[in-house]
């Protein structure tokens, strides 16, 4: 019987019939997929910092989510924002906001991108593979994910910036508009992207069912 | 990999990059476009640094965005104006020094008001329709 992962990544279950697979299949653990994962998250933003709202790092927190769970998207997410922040910050983005401005929106973004991860494990909870179905899902998946983080962010950004300036909610969330379709085509892009890649790399389950016995031998 | 997996790999990839390339459009054409003018308009502009003022006054511009009607004042004025341009598909001026001040310095930054209301988009994407008065301050952010 195959114990449940932690990544949330189902097995077969009932009577199918397990074998082990050869280790040969095992190309990465959960943890060397969650440090490239933190690559790709932290690379990504920081190489795409002048295009707005293309970013990798929503795709990265998704990713663990769906591949590794969601204890792993939650330590990704962190680990992404908190490196990436630090160098964007330390670069000057962000000084004119002020430091008030800045811890809230970081509440609201780090947050955003945890959400995210989350719903990526809700979605790898039926086992994501190296196939176009798997990678169609979670491109599907990536849109409501990345309409939850602008939604969420825009809040915040009325909360901390746009509102103590005498903006309306309604305002903020009208300007969000073309940033969140560029958002989207920057989510549409980069999961199944980054999916197709570390579906390829995931670890496979330890046990899988058996091929079925061919007629006609013993 | 089966040639059928291909064929719908290839499928989804079709359709994310039309997908992709629909939405980026969307958002262009929801980008404020400044129209070009037939005649002038006036605008006034206030430029407060740390321990200078710039005034800057024109009865027929044709510079109709925030951004370039600074940029106007700039050459008119002779004084020095930075910024950098964030790349597209959403492309926008970030000021980056008026007048040798520079964002940073000191704590303080660059920002600009339009008619005493706090501009939430970039300098080239606010427009300007005649009759309003751009006020640009060196200061330190309140924190919202």
């Amino acid at each position: 019987m195959a114990r449940p992962s932690s990544g949330g990544s189902r097995f077969p279950r009932g009577d199918d019939t397990a074998a082990p697979r050869t280790p040969a299949f095992r190309k990465l653990t959960k943890i060397d997929l969650a440090f490239l994962l933190v690559l790709a998250g932290v690379g990504g933003r920081l190489l795409l910092l002048r295009v707005a709202n293309v970013e990798t790092v929503l795709a990265a927190s998704m990713l663990a989510g769906a591949f590794l769970g969601w204890r792993y998207a939650l330590f990704v997410t962190i680990a992404v924002m908190g490196i990436s922040d630090a160098v964007v910050y330390a670069l000057g983005y962000g000084g004119e906001l002020g430091a008030p401005a800045i811890v809230g929106i970081t509440a609201f973004t780090w947050s955003g991108m945890v959400f995210a991860g989350f719903v990526g494990a809700a979605t790898g909870r039926r086992r994501v593979l190296f196939t176009t179905r798997s990678m169609a899902l979670l491109a599907t998946v990536s849109v409501p994910a990345t309409l939850l983080f602008d939604v969420w962010t825009a809040f915040g950004d009325w909360l901390f910036i746009a509102g103590p300036h005498g903006r309306s909610l309604v305002t903020v969330y009208a300007f969000q508009i073309p940033f969140t379709l560029i958002h989207l085509a920057s989510s549409l892009v980069f999961v199944p992207l980054f999916g197709s890649i570390f579906a390829w790399l995931s670890p496979v389950p330890e046990y899988a069912p058996a091929p079925e016995p061919s007629e006609g031998q013993p | 990999m089966p040639l059928a997996e291909r064929v719908k790999a290839a499928g989804l990839a079709a359709v994310i990059v039309v997908s992709a390339i629909g939405l980026i459009l969307a958002a262009q054409a929801l980008r404020p476009h400044a129209p070009a003018l037939e005649s002038g308009i006036p605008i006034a502009l206030t430029i407060e640094g740390n321990a200078w003022t710039i005034q800057y006054l024109a009865n027929d511009s044709r510079n109709n965005t925030v951004f370039l009607f600074l940029l106007e004042a700039a050459r008119t004025l002779h004084f020095a104006l930075q910024w950098s341009n964030w790349s597209p598909p959403y492309s926008a001026v970030f000021i980056d020094s008026i007048n040798g001040s520079r964002n940073g310095d000191g704590g303080r930054w660059w920002v600009f008001w339009v008619d005493g209301v706090y501009a939430n988009t970039a300098a080239d994407l606010t427009v300007l329709h005649g009759g309003e008065a751009v006020l640009w301050r060196f200061t330190v952010p309140e924190g919202g």
